[in-house]
């Protein structure tokens, strides 16, 4: 099997050199759908894909048995996530605190470690002890099934992605707003769509310019919070749609309010398994109770991530009601 | 008689030569410690703004003369070779290389490489002390390097002169 492009082109560079070379060897056998390489200083190296997960022997082999993987040593991690950083911890101070950087091309590296603290407050992690490089991975049609039911008489309709982790939320995302910029014939025409890219995901932007293609109608504003990055999208580039990564936090809630209030629609993700589950978080619960929301679409990794596994109008005449 | 005259013009001219280089070494060394000075305090500001260290590096290279341009430059030229090194290891490998083309002591190259353990590595107010107290250091060997070049590059030009004349009278 080849090594997957994403990987060799964003994530080799930026391995200490015996890791990356024993990774070369465990990707070649390995099955494709590559979704995680996880570090942890004095454990051992695994990868995890659609198929499931492996960890990896000293020689490139995979395995199922953790004790017979290679262990990662603390200095080969710290080399890597200085890799990772540029050699500059200083300019990713607030991605620090937040537990991730995010490489070019958009893949998100989680972090932990030993929290250092000040008033109570995360300062940063030093050192870092563990790495989750999660390949980011344009599929197009990633949102086929989905498209035709959030759009209606060629408008795209406010709409809220939820999936838990891993399940395919913001390839199924970007797809969106690919789709919706270009437009579908029967469907919608191409709509201009405002992305407010506060992690660099969703575009895998480098230096600002999106590396990956979100449509000829798509205005980015990368590295931005998403609560002031949506105003300013609205007040300079007039969208008629903004889409933004994991909604979750009482700020974002607001500004989703006040841009639905500017007569924009709202598309976004969130963690969460079930609309249910998701009413239980009070950022959220405000913005489904109010109606923000004309869709919510539920994803899984039943058949894959991205699976859709329903779409539900969560305002629906007598209650929620599904309507796919 | 002539071979004598050549000869003697020969010894007066590498002597004369010799002084004047080590003269030059001396007027050298407190422009190449102002230039690294220089360098660090826009470094400083560069991180202080967040900017990554590759280009922070590129930018005091921009500012400063050469030699000790180079030695930014390839710092960030090292950081950015397939494999990568990192920031301690890439200062290294770029004083190891170019320190030579300039007349830094060892005690200059010491305050460098003191940072080799902290760049890049911590927040951006620790960044700031540890270049602020590279820079102390260099503003101090700078003072000392001044009252020698003050002290002795006069000194060092009259002595290669000197030293030739009197070998010229010894050998004829």
């Amino acid at each position: 099997m080849p090594v997957p492009r994403e990987y060799q082109s964003a994530i080799h560079p930026l391995l200490a050199p015996a890791l990356a070379t024993v990774l070369d060897r465990a990707l070649q056998s390995a099955s494709a759908g590559l979704e995680e390489i996880r570090l942890r200083a004095g454990r051992p190296l695994q990868i995890l894909h659609a198929q499931g997960e492996h960890w990896v022997g000293a020689d490139g082999s995979l395995t199922g048995r953790p004790e017979q993987g290679r262990t990662v040593e603390p200095e080969e991690l710290e080399h890597t996530f200085q890799l990772m950083a540029q050699g500059s911890v200083y300019a990713w101070a607030d991605d620090i605190r937040n537990g991730f950087l995010t490489l070019p091309g958009g893949h998100r590296v989680g972090l932990a470690g030993r929290a250092i603290t000040a008033e109570g407050r995360l300062e940063t992690l030093r050192p870092v002890t563990s790495l989750n490089i999660r390949l980011a991975r344009e599929v197009v049609g990633a949102a086929r099934d989905l498209l035709p039911r959030l759009c209606t008489q060629g408008r795209a309709l406010s709409t809220l992605i939820l999936s838990q982790p891993q399940a395919g939320k913001t390839t199924v995302l970007r797809d969106l707003i690919r789709s919706l910029s270009y437009g579908q014939a029967g469907i919608c025409p191409g709509l201009k769509v405002g992305v407010v890219d506060e992690r660099s995901e969703l575009a895998g932007s480098i230096s600002g310019v999106p590396q990956m293609d979100l449509g000829p109608r798509t205005d980015v504003l990368d590295g931005c919070p998403k609560a002031e990055g949506m105003m300013l999208l609205i007040r300079s580039m007039s969208p008629q749609v903004v889409a933004v990564d994991e909604i979750g936090r009482e700020s974002d809630a607001r500004a989703v309010m006040e841009a639905l209030h500017s007569g924009v629609r709202v598309i976004g993700t969130a963690h969460g398994s079930s609309l249910s589950e998701v009413r239980l978080r009070p950022g959220l619960r405000s913005l489904l109770e109010s109606g923000a929301f004309e869709r919510v679409a539920v994803l899984s990794r039943a058949r894959g991530p991205g699976t859709l596994e329903h779409v539900i109008d969560p305002a629906g005449s007598g209650g929620e009601r599904r309507v796919g | 008689m002539w071979d004598k005259a050549a000869g003697a013009a020969l010894i007066l001219g590498a002597t004369t030569w010799a002084g004047w280089q080590v003269a030059a070494g001396y007027a050298r060394r407190p422009r190449h410690l102002r230039d690294l000075q220089t360098g660090l305090a826009i470094l400083r500001t560069e991180i202080g703004f967040g900017t990554p260290l590759p280009a922070a590096l590129r930018s005091a290279a921009g500012a400063v003369a050469e030699p000790i341009a180079s030695i930014f430059r390839e710092v960030a030229a090292q950081m950015g070779l397939g494999g990568g090194r990192r920031p301690g290891d890439a200062l290294r490998k770029s004083l190891l290389i170019g320190a030579e083309r300039t007349a830094l002591h060892g005690e200059d190259l010491a305050a460098l490489l003191a940072l080799a353990a902290v760049l890049g590595a911590s927040g951006r107010e620790d960044q700031a002390r540890h270049l602020c107290l590279a820079q102390e250091r260099l503003a101090g060997a700078e003072a000392r390097a001044e009252a020698d070049r003050v002290r002795y590059e006069r000194v060092a030009r009259y002595a290669g002169i000197l030293s030739g004349a009197a070998l010229v009278f010894i050998l004829m």
